[in-house]
């Protein structure tokens, strides 16, 4: 009986961890509310209707979480793949601006037929997704460079190369905020008419499945656990570590391309890229919030997605009763903190051990 | 006679992982005599050390210094008493000077009075070092003189050093000696901690013999020779009982090295030039103390490092520098020294440890990629059953796993891979009594079975006690390897510790 308790406790570990975070996460969030002098109530109260609200008289409030979602589970899990083969990846923002730029590219070609075209924008928007994580890729397989500093300065230098080529060669005729629009049949359609719910929900559920298909019940994704959790005990078994990263940083592209695509592709009513990104901007560093809320496994990020998701459409909420929706950054950066520091629980224990004069190794 | 500058008493020391280093030690380190502390790895010899120099501090027993009883919690206070110790791995910051490690941790020095008063020491004890260059540049003796200069500067009279001439050149280690005997002739006491017997015969006075946490020989250098204590420190018990050797009919060179040459990862020469032949049926034992370039030459026999020199042939194919798969797949297993790093994932689950390294075996595959989880679990099972590896479920991490049960699924996983030659690296480290017994038993009847057994190991006593032939390892080379019958405890031990017999 006890070892079934201590099974469950072992797999509820990061679940609980999870939890925790999200609690002190609202606290601390309820405090900023208090203490900038606004009304705790109200602002929860604003925050529930517009992401939840009652779902049966009107929908509306969780198509706008959900239509928020699907891109983070993707970001999410482009993050959280790069962890499970021990890479701290911070490029998926970088990457989905290359998407997008793939994307308008491929939608700026004239005379193809409408599949053609369609099919032509989809792979184009991954490819340079991809492309663009390929860079971290080599210098870390080839040159042992550090994929945190790399990828950061490759999400500036995206950033500065997608929003001068789009807005300099790509603009819209018609609207000089956004640039040219991807094809009504290169859409990717509503799921909820009325609203701005595609399917784009439902392509990252599958594509999660996929994944998590992959690292659990395929050899590649074995090895690039097994590499990503301990290098050396790869190497003892036959599996080349490096291999393993490359994968890992070539499928995050792929994945960050899709996110790209749903962004530009998938969301009304822009169906284009914003001036200075304006509508991609975050998207890759919120996924990392998304997967250490969801513990870095495919099935949590589906969750912290979903919670992430409606804190921004609660947000609009906020600023219609006059609370700055700044707060719930607020909300997710304390969710973040509590996770970001995993061993804080053994290392007060430890401490106090020490402090009462008990066994103690260091070495 | 004044109080000895330190004074142990029945001290005890276990380690949380329920590990007896020391037994109850007693011991007296008096001013002006250099005492040396031998002993095989696992002694207890540098826990000893650590608890004089407040590093660690002990289950039970008592501390003087200079008659008086303290009681230790971090090194500065030792410190403070004029206790230094200078560890194996010297902890400075590399790419600060020597002068500023030196000062590093001191508060309200003036830089240009230290420099003199560092100079003066140099004068003093003939001790050079370049202190305006980063450590990261300078040679490991350099390292350990800054260290030493940093003991000195802050007053320490009794300084203790383990293992010291480790990483020396012997010009090196003719100078340390020469120091240690100038210090101690000016009052100093120090402590030399050392297997090397030639070593501690050159420049202590005295000599106290650790064996598995206990004292078993105090002698004053003079009144000793090398024989003696090299039977101290290897002495024997015996508790394990083996199933009996049996002859197999067809014997076949399994595995051959020629003047192989490998490099550790500081750069230097860990394998000099070692040949052997590993015959099916047998256990070539490896004895030696560790550091003597063991793991360097196990880890390039199994793929893990590069061979620089010779050639490494196994069942009559070359396969040096293969990789840890390949070798394999083609029977030559492997059982890590270092478990809970190479031989496992310690997060991931005992399923998923089963398939460490038969994670390209078709059997467990569907089309090839697709992992097959239930027949791993049924193939996990067996092995569970097989090798009575107690495990609450095939679900928890191996880090659950008792160090014994680890290390059987370990050597259960290798052996369903039908090797026909095994090499073991300390196999039985760590392990209680029963977990010995099992895994030595097992490696006789595999032995038996005609399988050829490669066994590196610093417990003497299991090298001797399952080995056919011995070879024993030094600086990198074979000092002997001959029919385990034909050595004597004493030349084993003086093998060990250097001296050509």
């Amino acid at each position: 009986m006890s070892a079934v308790i201590e099974a469950i406790k072992e797999k509820a570990e990061p679940i609980i961890n999870s939890l925790i975070a999200l609690i002190v996460g609202f606290i601390g969030g309820t405090l900023a509310i208090y203490v900038s002098g606004h009304d705790v109530g109200q602002a929860m109260y604003q925050l529930y209707i517009h992401s939840i609200g009652n779902p049966f008289e009107n929908i509306y409030p969780l198509t706008v979480t959900l239509t928020y979602a699907g891109p983070l589970m993707l970001s999410g899990l482009a993050f959280a793949l790069c962890a499970r083969a021990g890479l701290f990846n911070i490029g998926v923002e970088g990457q989905i601006y290359m998407a997008a730029l793939g994307a308008v590219i491929a939608a700026s070609v004239e005379g193809l037929p409408a599949p053609v075209h369609a099919l032509l924008i989809i792979v184009s928007a991954v490819a340079f997704a991809v492309a663009w994580s390929a860079i971290p890729a080599a210098l870390k397989v080839f040159r042992d460079a550090n994929e945190v500093v790399v990828t950061i300065m490759l999400n500036y230098i995206a950033f500065g190369v997608v929003d001068y080529i789009i807005f300099r060669y790509f603009p819209n005729p018609e609207d000089a905020t956004k640039s040219i629009i991807i094809p009504s049949y290169a859409r990717i359609p509503l799921l909820v008419p009325q609203t701005s719910l595609s399917w784009n929900i439902i392509i990252s559920i599958a594509v999660l499945l996929v994944i998590y298909f992959l690292l659990w019940y395929t050899r590649p994704g074995y090895e690039l656990r097994v590499a990503g959790t301990n290098p050396k005990a790869a190497r003892y078994a036959g599996i080349n570590p490096k291999k393993a990263m490359a994968t890992s940083f070539i499928l995050a592209g792929m994945l960050a391309g899709i996110a790209g695509l749903e962004k530009v592709a998938g969301l009304p009513p822009s169906y284009s890229v914003m001036s200075s990104l304006s509508n991609l901007q975050g998207l890759g560093i919120d996924g990392i919030a998304v997967s250490l809320i969801g513990g870095n496994h495919p099935l949590g990020i589906v969750f912290a997605a979903i919670l992430v998701g409606a804190l921004h459409a609660g947000a609009r909420g906020l600023n219609l009763v006059g609370i700055p929706k700044e707060i719930v950054w607020v909300f997710q950066g304390m969710i973040v903190i509590c996770l970001a520091v995993p061993n804080i629980y053994t290392l007060v224990k430890r401490k106090i051990a020490y402090l009462r004069g008990e066994e103690v190794v260091k070495e | 006679m004044s109080a000895p500058l330190v004074r142990v008493e029945d001290v005890v020391k276990v380690y949380p992982d329920g590990t007896v280093a020391l037994k109850g030690v007693t011991l007296e380190v008096r001013a002006g005599e250099v005492l040396g502390l031998l002993g095989e790895n696992g002694a207890g010899k540098t826990t000893l050390m650590k608890i004089v120099s407040g590093l660690l501090q002990p289950t039970k027993g008592r501390l003087y210094v200079k008659g008086k009883e303290v009681r230790f919690t971090m090194p500065a206070q030792a410190l403070k008493m004029g206790i230094g110790m200078v560890h194996q791995h010297i902890p400075l910051v590399h790419n600060f000077t020597g002068l500023e490690n030196i000062l590093l941790g001191l508060k309200g020095v003036r830089k240009e009075e230290a420099l003199k008063k560092l100079k003066n020491l140099m004068k003093q004890t003939g001790l050079k070092v370049r202190l305006d260059v980063p450590v990261e540049d300078l040679s490991l003796g350099e390292r350990q003189r800054i260290e030493i200069l940093k003991m000195l500067f802050r007053g320490v009279t009794l300084l203790i050093l383990d293992e010291p001439t480790t990483n020396l050149t012997p010009v090196e280690t003719k100078d340390l000696f020469r120091l240690l005997r100038q210090l101690a002739s000016e009052g100093k006491g120090i402590v030399f901690i050392s297997h090397k017997i030639k070593e501690a015969m050159t420049v202590t006075d005295r000599v106290v013999v650790l064996r598995r946490g206990k004292v078993v020989g105090e002698l004053r250098t003079k009144e000793t020779n090398p024989k003696e204590l090299a039977s101290l420190m290897v002495g024997r018990e015996v508790v394990f009982t083996y199933p009996p050797k049996k002859t197999v009919g067809r014997v076949e060179d399994l595995l051959v090295t020629k003047d192989l040459w490998v490099t550790d990862d500081l750069g230097r020469q860990a394998v000099k030039g070692i040949s052997f032949t590993l015959r099916s049926g047998e256990i070539l034992g490896i004895a030696g103390v560790e550091g003597n370039g063991q793991r360097e030459l196990v880890e390039a026999l199994t793929g893990l490092r590069r061979v620089d020199k010779g050639k490494v042939i196994f069942k009559g194919e070359d396969v040096t520098n293969a990789d840890p798969a390949k070798l394999s797949f083609k029977g030559l297993v492997h059982i890590p020294e270092d478990r809970q790093n190479y031989g496992l994932v310690m997060t991931m689950t005992v399923l998923e440890n089963v398939l460490l390294g038969l994670h390209r075996y078709q059997q467990f595959l569907k089309a090839g990629i697709v992992i097959d989880w239930n027949k791993v679990a049924e193939y996990a099972r067996e092995l569970v059953k097989k090798f009575e590896i107690v495990v609450r479920s095939l679900k928890s991490p191996a880090r659950s796993l008792s160090g014994g049960n680890q290390q059987k699924l370990i050597v259960a996983r290798e052996l369903s891979k039908k090797p026909s030659v095994i090499i073991a690296a300390n196999p039985t480290r760590g392990l209680d009594v029963a977990s010995t017994q099992f895994v030595r038993n097992l490696l006789i009847e595999l032995r038996n079975k005609g399988i050829g057994i490669l066994l590196v190991s610093s417990d003497l006593d299991e090298v001797l006690d399952l080995s056919d032939r011995v070879a024993v390892m030094y600086e990198g080379r074979f000092m002997a390897l001959k029919p385990t019958e034909q050595y004597t405890m004493q030349e084993i031990g003086m093998l060990m510790g250097g001296v050509e017999v």
